[in-house]
């Protein structure tokens, strides 16, 4: 599905990710975790398309996309939801899923797997508020409509950047609950979380990274009691 | 897609709201129609000039409030057009319709090969690039004498003919050129509630997000820009058929920033507010040069004070006040 070989990226002459390993299966649900400054966002960012790779390459269902424009990627079956959520404010949470409608339209047929009813349906709260601006939303509201916009793009890959950052905890465990229907229609997940409570329970492995690279990385086994795990406590919390 | 809930009012209170709104147009009509039938000449060619001016400012009213990009080089595309038309109805002896769509698509084509490098940029950087663009074209406007007639100009050009009828006074000329700029504002309002409007909004509010849905965001700035030119070509070609005349001088770089005047005095955000932009920068030197000598003062002091106090233009600000009246009355009603 998704192959990430040692890449790098950064901003100006600073290098923020270095010769960055990972990858991700088919219907495979997958977390990098670890603490701020890390890299996680300039990860999700280079793997969109959003911010240039220095070196390595990116694979996507045996195509190099690295060099490809972020669009591009989108029409690949790459689909993502950035860090706070970033919908457009001025417009209802219905023009917001149908620009990307229209974008998935594009995409094959088999590839199809979301319907614009079936976004309602997995998030009902948006039947009442189609109309509705997005900025009146609250934040897990916006969440949901950022997390069905993307999957309205009919992705095989989904990329989450911090979903639950700001949310309720209430809203976080409806989230774990979205990641697990998102999946079981065939989509992998990369889940880019510092909540590891939310991540263990949404994903089957992880990587760690720690100031821009992967320092660890943990198999489905360890991971689901990786909470309680003092050594990946240590490894976290960089102790 | 049936999809939407549509937000109906209760009939009662939404027919009151639209009879006042068709009240409220056909007095606009009303007025618009009698203004050169009562307004001295002089005031209706300045009137014509505000169609032009918010013509080709729309163009770039929409560049700057959809895109965020600002182009100093509507001037060039305004040149392009009347070029085309004094070149075609006089060198060429070609019709003015014609004449005036070869301007459209030469403008259209130059915007598509150019825009599509420098529309990489953005910021300063690109509003550069445009101003770069703005300044090689008029030198080329001034070198290319066998088209443009250098400095000397090109006079003799065709007056507008609409079925025998010619256009040949002010008056006759503020109807067609009003009606042509009615249809422009009709077309961007459409493209403003079309899916690519839509995305435009989207590419403003979160470019990054726009583009991981998908979104190509250079290839809608290109398009864009190229609707800008045409318009522009198009407000161009109309001045020629206008005065009969053109000249290097009606193409410089003040021209360029008398365009991107009516979109930030009229206000980017609003299709009309160039209406607002275009009739203050034709009406208000005129009205100031009565005070003498320093009228140039006054006027630059006034669109000081427009920027700093109308942020969003004329036009937002007259949006504002009627959405005010709007909500206000609508909120009494329920």
């Amino acid at each position: 599905m998704l192959s990430v070989e040692k890449i790098s990226a950064g901003y100006g002459a600073m290098t923020v990710l270095h010769d960055i390993d990972l990858t991700v299966g088919a219907n495979e649900g997958v977390a990098v975790i670890g603490p701020n400054g890390a890299g996680k966002s300039t990860l999700v960012r280079a793997l969109c398309g959003l911010n240039p790779v220095r070196s390595g390459r990116i694979v996507k269902d045996g195509i190099e996309i690295h060099n490809q424009a972020a669009h591009r990627r989108a029409a690949a079956g790459m689909g993502v939801v950035l860090e706070n959520r970033r919908l457009f404010g001025e417009l209802t949470v219905k023009t917001n899923l149908e620009l990307a409608e229209h974008e998935g339209a594009r995409r094959p047929k088999s590839a199809e797997r979301f319907t614009f009813d079936g976004v309602l349906d997995l998030f009902p709260f948006m039947k009442g508020r189609l109309d509705a601006n997005v900025e009146l939303l609250s934040g897990g509201e916006q969440q949901m409509v950022a997390i069905g916009r993307a999957l309205l793009l009919q992705p095989d890959l989904l990329i989450l950047d911090e979903p639950s950052t700001g949310l309720a905890p209430k809203v976080v465990k409806s989230l774990v609950e979205v990641i697990g229907k998102i999946r079981s229609e065939g989509v992998s997940v990369l889940l880019i979380e510092q909540n590891v409570a939310l991540a263990t329970e949404a994903v089957d492995r992880a990587y760690v990274m720690k100031l821009g690279r992967v320092v660890g990385e943990i198999g489905p086994s360890e991971w689901k009691g990786a909470l309680n795990d003092s050594g990946l406590a240590k490894a976290y919390l960089g102790g | 897609m049936s999809l939407g809930q549509s937000q109906s009012l209760p009939a009662g209170s939404r027919m009151p709201r639209n009879l006042a709104l068709i009240a409220a147009a056909a007095v606009f009509v009303a007025v618009w129609a009698s203004v050169p039938l009562l307004a001295s000449r002089g005031t209706v060619d300045l009137l014509v000039f505000t169609a032009l001016y918010s013509i080709a400012g729309v163009g770039v009213a929409f560049l700057l409030g959809q895109c965020g990009i600002i182009s100093l080089a509507q001037s060039v595309f305004y040149g392009i057009g009347a070029y085309a038309t004094a070149y075609g109805t006089t060198a060429l002896g070609w019709h003015w319709v014609p004449s005036l769509f070869a301007g459209m698509a030469v403008a259209g084509t130059v915007a598509f090969l150019i825009g599509w490098p420098i529309l990489r940029l953005s910021g300063h950087f690109l509003a550069l690039a445009t101003l770069a663009l703005a300044t090689i074209g008029h030198v080329l406007f001034l070198e290319w004498d066998w088209i443009t007639g250098g400095t000397l100009g090109v006079g003799g050009i065709a007056r507008i003919s609409l079925f025998g009828f010619v256009l040949n006074t002010p008056q006759r000329f503020y109807y067609f050129v009003w009606i042509v700029a009615g249809l422009v504002f009709w077309l961007y309002a459409n493209l403003l509630k079309s899916r690519a409007g839509f995305a435009m909004r989207a590419m403003r509010d979160a470019p990054s997000a726009a583009m991981v849905l998908g979104v190509d965001v250079h290839r809608l700035k290109v398009q864009v820009f190229v609707m800008s030119a045409v318009v522009g070509s198009l407000a161009g070609s109309l001045f020629a058929s206008y005065v009969t005349f053109v000249s290097v001088d009606s193409f410089g770089i003040d021209r360029a920033v008398s365009f991107l005047l009516v979109a930030v005095v009229g206000g980017a955000q609003t299709i009309l507010g160039s209406v607002f932009g275009a009739a203050f920068i034709t009406l208000a030197p005129n009205l100031l040069s009565k005070l003498g000598d320093i009228h140039a003062l006054v006027y630059a002091g006034v669109l000081v004070l427009a920027v700093i106090f109308l942020p969003q233009g004329i036009g937002g600000f007259l949006r504002d006040r009627v959405r005010g009246l709007l909500n206000g009355s609508g909120r009494a009603g329920r």
